[in-house]
C-alpha cells in the first residue's frame, strides 16, 4: 500500500478492527486510483 | 387578469377558491389547472415580471454542515421562479422510491407510485417532452440499468403560461406581492396577508391557501406562522424544515474506455440490487474527454499497471479508446437533522427571519455511491471495457471536496409528505397535518428525494394537488 492508498480515516479504521467502508465496496486492488484486475500488473 | 402591486395599492374584495403563494413551476401549474377547470384563483408572486435584487435578496441565507451554496444564488425569486434557469433535465420518482418502507418510517410515502405515475403523462406535456421512459437492463446479475432522461427545451413556466394567466377570467396574478401572514384561526385559514415594497397592504381571502415558494421558503414561512399562531391554524410539534435533502453530485474519477455507445448516457441499478446492497438511488455517467486526456490518463495507467497500460497504449493509438469523466448524482436518505431553520440575528425586509439551512451527508449516502460505483466497475470489467481511476478523496475515504460541482440546486423535504405528524408536516393530500385548508405544493413535499431532477415530479404533484382541490372534479 503506497502513500496515497493509504490515509488517516482508513487508519482509525483499521486500528478500531473495521474494514473501511471503501475496502468493504473495492477489495480489489487499487493502485493510484485505478480499479484493477490482479493480472492489470 | 394581471395585478403588479408595485404600482399601487390594490384593495380586493373577491373570496377565492384557492389562493397560491408562488409562482414558480408548481404554484403555475397549480393556477392554470384550477383555472382552467372554473375555479377562483389568487397566484401571488413576491417578485415582478423579471429579475429585482431587492425581491431576489429575500432569498438570502445562511448554511451550516458541508459546502453549499448561497441560498440566493440556488433559486430565482421572481415569476417563473427557478424554470427561469432551470436545466431541463426530466425523469421522476421511480417504483422504487415509494417501496423503501422497509428502511424505516423516515422513508414511508402516505401514497403510492401509481398515484403520482397518473399525473407523467400531463406533466411531460407541460414540460414538453415524450412521456414514454425507457429504460434498459443492462445486466440482471450486477443490477445494472441503463435510465433514460428527457429533456425539456427548457420551459419556462412564465413564458408559457403568461398569456393565459393574463387572460384568464378565473386566475388574478398579482406581482410584487409578498407573503407576510395567515389571518384565521380554529384550524382554518380565512385570508392571506401580502405586502408590496413601498410596505403598503393588500388582503387575499380565500377557501384554500397553497404555499408554492420553493423547496426553502415553504419551510421558512411555514415556521414563521408557527411561531406567530402557535397551534391555531395547524398541528404544533410538526417537524417543520426537517429532512430537508439534496442530490450530491461529484466527480469521482476518470476513466479509460474503448468505444462505447452508452457513454454519456446514465446508469442506475435495480430495485432489487438497491435492496440487496441497502442502499438508496445513484445514477452514474462517463463523460468524454480530450485527446490530450486521453495520453495523460494512458501515461499514469502505465505507470501503475503496465500490463494493461500496454494494451490502453495500443488501443490509444488506433484511437479506440477514449478518456471519461465519471460523475454520479444520487439520493441522501432523510435524515430529521438536516433542516431549514430561522435564523435568530438576520431577518428580511418584511420583518421574516432568513432561512438558516443545516445540511449534512451521511454514511448511508457515501456507501450510496460507492455501491453504484462498484456495480458499474465491475460490468466495466466484465465486459472488458476499460479501466476506471476514482479520485484521491473516493478512495482514500477523506471530506468531500469543495471545489467540486456539490450538489444539483435541488432543494426537497422540509414540508413533507408522510404517514404521521411524527415524520411529516403534510399528509398525502399536500394538507398541512391538523388544517383545514392549508397546503403546500412543491418539491418541499418529498418523502424521499429520488436521485432525478426534481421538477418534473414537482409538475405531476401540482396537478394531483389542483384536482384534489376540485380541478378533478
Amino acid at each position: 500500500m503506497n502513500r496515497r492508498t493509504f490515509s488517516i480515516s482508513a487508519f482509525v479504521a483499521l486500528t478500531l478492527g473495521q474494514v473501511p467502508l471503501f475496502k468493504r465496496y473495492f477489495p480489489q486492488r487499487v493502485q493510484n486510483g485505478w480499479l484493477l484486475k490482479d493480472e492489470d500488473v | 387578469m394581471l395585478f403588479d402591486f408595485a404600482q399601487g395599492s390594490i384593495v380586493s374584495d373577491k373570496q377565492y377558491d384557492v389562493c397560491i403563494l408562488g409562482a414558480g413551476a408548481a404554484g403555475i401549474t397549480l393556477a392554470v389547472r384550477l383555472g382552467r377547470a372554473g375555479k377562483r384563483v389568487a397566484l401571488c408572486e413576491g417578485g415582478g415580471l423579471d429579475y429585482e435584487d431587492e425581491s431576489q435578496e429575500i432569498y438570502a441565507g445562511s448554511t451550516l454542515g458541508d459546502p453549499y451554496f448561497d441560498l440566493d444564488i440556488a433559486r430565482l425569486r421572481y415569476f417563473g421562479g427557478s424554470t427561469n434557469h432551470w436545466g431541463g433535465y426530466c425523469r421522476s420518482f421511480e417504483a422504487a422510491d415509494f417501496n423503501r418502507g422497509h428502511m424505516g418510517d423516515d422513508f414511508r410515502w402516505p401514497i403510492t407510485y401509481d398515484e403520482l405515475l397518473a399525473y407523467r403523462s400531463d406533466a411531460c406535456e407541460i414540460v414538453e417532452i415524450d412521456s414514454d421512459y425507457q429504460d434498459h437492463l443492462v445486466d440482471e446479475q450486477l443490477g445494472l440499468r441503463q435510465v433514460d432522461f428527457k429533456y425539456s427545451p427548457p420551459v419556462v413556466f412564465s413564458e408559457k403560461f403568461h398569456d393565459e394567466i393574463e387572460a384568464s377570467k378565473n386566475i388574478d396574478l398579482f406581482l410584487n406581492a409578498n407573503f407576510v401572514d395567515l389571518m384565521g384561526a380554529d384550524r382554518r385559514v380565512r385570508s392571506v396577508k401580502l405586502r408590496n415594497y413601498a410596505d403598503q397592504e393588500l388582503e387575499i381571502r380565500s377557501d384554500a391557501v397553497v404555499f408554492a415558494m420553493g423547496g426553502i421558503d415553504n419551510s421558512r414561512q411555514l415556521l414563521w406562522m408557527e411561531g406567530r399562531h402557535g397551534a391555531s391554524l395547524f398541528d404544533r410539534d410538526l417537524p417543520i424544515g426537517r429532512y430537508w435533502m439534496e442530490h450530491p453530485h461529484f466527480t469521482i474519477g476518470e476513466a479509460l474506455i474503448k468505444s462505447w455507445d452508452q457513454a454519456n448516457t446514465y446508469f442506475a441499478l435495480t430495485e432489487k440490487m438497491q435492496r440487496t446492497l441497502g442502499i438508496l438511488g445513484c445514477g452514474v455517467v462517463v463523460e468524454e474527454q480530450g485527446d490530450s486526456n486521453t495520453k495523460r490518463l494512458v501515461k499514469d495507467l502505465l505507470c501503475v499497471a503496465p500490463g494493461i497500460g500496454a494494451w490502453a497504449a495500443d488501443l490509444a493509438g488506433k484511437k479506440l479508446i477514449c478518456s471519461y469523466k465519471f460523475h454520479a448524482a444520487w439520493e441522501q436518505a432523510p435524515n430529521r437533522e438536516n433542516r431549514v431553520a430561522l435564523s435568530d440575528r438576520d431577518v428580511d425586509r418584511f420583518g421574516v427571519p432568513l432561512s438558516e439551512l443545516h445540511w449534512t451527508k451521511a454514511p448511508i449516502d457515501r456507501e450510496t455511491m460507492l455501491a453504484s460505483t462498484q456495480q458499474f466497475n465491475a460490468y466495466i470489467l466484465r465486459e472488458n471495457l476499460g479501466r476506471l481511476q476514482l479520485r484521491d478523496w473516493v478512495y482514500q475515504g477523506d471530506e468531500y471536496p469543495d471545489d467540486d460541482v456539490l450538489a444539483g440546486y435541488h432543494h426537497m423535504g422540509g414540508t413533507r409528505m408522510s404517514h404521521s405528524p411524527r415524520y411529516g408536516v403534510v399528509d398525502g393530500n399536500c394538507k398541512v397535518f391538523g388544517s383545514e385548508n392549508l397546503y403546500m405544493a412543491g418539491s418541499s413535499l418529498y418523502t424521499t428525494a429520488g436521485y432525478n431532477n426534481p421538477t418534473l415530479a414537482i409538475v405531476q404533484f401540482a396537478l394531483r394537488l389542483a384536482d384534489h382541490l376540485g380541478a378533478g372534479v
